[in-house]
């Protein structure tokens, strides 16, 4: 299982691939698109400029920087929906990446996927995003037919339903999203509005709340998780434990999560999930031992013990909430 | 003529009581465990049919082993029968035409590309391009609308009727008996959760039946910079146009009006 890391800069790259990375991927945005739409409506989700490469020729560094350590990079392209007018542009734009040696984009949008698929780009593989909400096989072979090549499971699939999806998935490679930025939502589902410059996001804030119904306050335990979630700081977000399983299952790669974050933050993850996919593959553990060694392995990263809002697989919380 | 739905609840109950000519719309497109059964699908499709009203049932994403669980009920529904099932998964979309070529398909409002975050309209930061563009729909890709007929016989696509949205495409082909865009009104979905706070805040997957407590009520939420209430309901948050419930008639470009007395 390949170890996918965000990465936002050429500088960047030697050291996150001397950390564990053996796949990257970036945000760009083309100046026709920015232009169109402006600064908060991004080809690829990150309204921050933190978050993207700043420029065509930046990329390309980029691009040789990790190619002479045997690195590709892919780029996402994963807004949705694309208006019909750009998706010749953003085709026209595709090739160019393919030319300058990007192996891969991340596309979360069906008509742009089939443009994409349509205009035969060499050494250009297919990748749909997690937006596509692949909570299942047939997702898989839905995404297939339409000419994904690698597809990106939905967040909020149990190891277990991961494993099972594997084999039926034939040549078709999946993904997995299992560290940092776990959105308490379904990803391809939330339609939010992700403006604020301060990243206060709305699945985030602390809401007033009123009941409508039946009784006349909310119910105590209806309260107490949806208040779970807010202030939740996604940073924290973790999958460890689930790592040597999802690799043994065939999983093909494990991305993490945190385009626009500091460069410390990106290889501090890596290291992490190079770290307990090391420990898998040494001692071929069981799910007890994988959870014991994650948390311990989460503490050392974060330097606090994990919490289930933070937890992508709870299923290695056994009688804390799964 | 704008066709009209009204949502009946998960289980679809009150067709008997519909008006002449209004259709009902029953299930769920956030959740799994308020879809009908099979029994309910079959008793429901035998109830619209001596109404001769036509019949939507809204279906969520699915697991394996729920999409699984669901076929039977699928199969409830009589290749005759005047009933449209919209689809919130691509692979409920790809099973469902593989097993039953003659259903009526339509794409839901999850998987339309629309976003109907309150901030959108409240945000300063959003050029007028960039906030049309929060209105743009699948429904408006002549390459995914070709693609999705050709290869899944899919005939319709849902909607919301958002301040931020264009219009309805004109070039869509629209057949009398099958309505291209089906507009719901006033409830827009927001965003969906796979943990569900009136179970324990744990997945909706991890209990085998739900006897569905978020019947009982839904929570406001209400934060100054959103720009408007969400209003939360088991998974999912919405938003509302109308909180009265007093619906909206016949949105532009609309072939079918989805109605909805209280919050699905």
């Amino acid at each position: 299982m390949l170890i996918l890391s965000p990465v936002d800069r050429a500088s960047e790259a030697p050291e996150l691939v001397a950390a564990g990375a053996e796949e990257l991927y970036a945000g760009y945005v083309p100046p026709f698109w920015s232009e169109t739409f402006g600064p908060v409506v991004s080809c690829n989700r990150r309204s921050f400029d933190e978050a993207n490469v700043a420029s065509f020729d930046e990329l390309g560094a980029l691009v040789r920087a990790a190619a002479v350590r045997d690195v590709p990079v892919h780029v996402a392209l994963n807004a949705s929906p694309i208006p019909g007018g750009m998706i010749p542009r953003l085709v026209a734009t595709a090739a160019e990446f393919a030319r300058i040696g990007v192996r891969g984009v991340i596309v979360s949008d069906l008509p742009l996927l089939l443009a994409l698929r349509g205009a035969k780009i060499r050494r250009l593989a297919l990748h749909a995003s997690t937006l596509f909400s692949a909570f299942n096989g047939m997702t898989v072979a839905f995404l297939r037919r339409a000419g994904a090549e690698r597809v990106v499971l939905a967040r909020e699939l149990t190891t277990a339903e991961i494993a099972a999806m594997v084999p039926p998935a034939g040549e078709t490679r999946l993904e997995t999203i299992g560290f940092r930025g776990r959105c308490p939502n379904i990803e391809g589902f939330c339609t939010h509005l992700h403006d604020d410059p301060r990243r206060a996001w709305p699945c985030e804030l602390r809401y007033e709340k009123v009941w409508v119904g039946k009784g006349e306050a909310i119910p105590p335990e209806i309260l107490s998780a949806i208040e779970r979630t807010e202030g939740a700081d996604r940073f924290f977000s973790c999958g460890l434990c689930a790592l040597p399983l999802l690799e043994r299952a065939g999983v093909h790669a494990l991305k993490i999560v945190g385009r626009g974050s500091e460069t410390a933050r990106k290889v501090a993850a890596v290291r992490a999930v190079a770290a307990m996919r090391a420990y898998g593959r040494e001692a071929i553990p069981g799910p007890k031992d994988c959870a014991a060694r994650g948390k311990a392995l989460y503490r050392e990263t974060f330097g606090r013990p994990c919490r289930p809002e933070n937890c992508y697989f709870p299923e290695f919380r056994p009688g804390e909430d799964g | 003529m704008t066709r009209e739905y009204r949502y009946l609840g998960p289980d679809g109950e009150g067709i008997a009581g519909l008006p002449e000519g209004v259709g009902a719309a029953l299930g769920s497109e956030y959740c799994v465990h308020l879809l009908p059964s099979a029994a309910r699908m079959a008793e429901a499709v035998r109830e619209a049919t001596a109404k001769r009203a036509p019949l939507l049932l809204l279906t969520p994403y699915f697991r394996d082993a729920e999409l699984k669980a669901a076929i039977p009920l699928f199969r409830a529904i009589p290749g005759g029968a005047t009933a449209d099932v919209a689809v919130n998964d691509w692979g409920a979309l790809q099973t469902l035409h593989g097993l039953f070529p003659r259903m009526r398909l339509s794409i839901g409002r999850l998987l339309s590309g629309q976003k109907r975050c309150p901030r959108i309209g409240a945000s300063a930061r959003l050029t007028e391009e960039g906030r049309m563009w929060h209105g743009e729909g699948i429904f408006s890709s002549p390459r995914a609308r070709a693609y999705l007929e050709e290869s899944y016989g899919v005939t319709g696509y849902h909607g919301d009727d958002l301040p931020w949205s264009r219009p309805a495409p004109e070039d869509a082909g629209r057949e009398a008996d099958a309505p291209f865009l089906f507009v719901h009104v006033s409830h827009a979905i927001v965003t969906v959760a796979d943990a569900c706070p009136w179970i324990g805040g744990v997945s909706s997957a991890s209990v085998a039946s739900c006897p569905r407590p978020c019947r009982n009520g839904h929570a406001l939420l209400r934060e100054p910079s959103m720009g408007g209430d969400l209003l939360q309901k088991g998974k999912a948050r919405f938003t509302s146009r109308d909180p009265a419930g007093a619906g909206r008639s016949s949105p532009s470009g609309a072939g079918a009006v989805v109605t909805y007395r209280d919050l699905p």
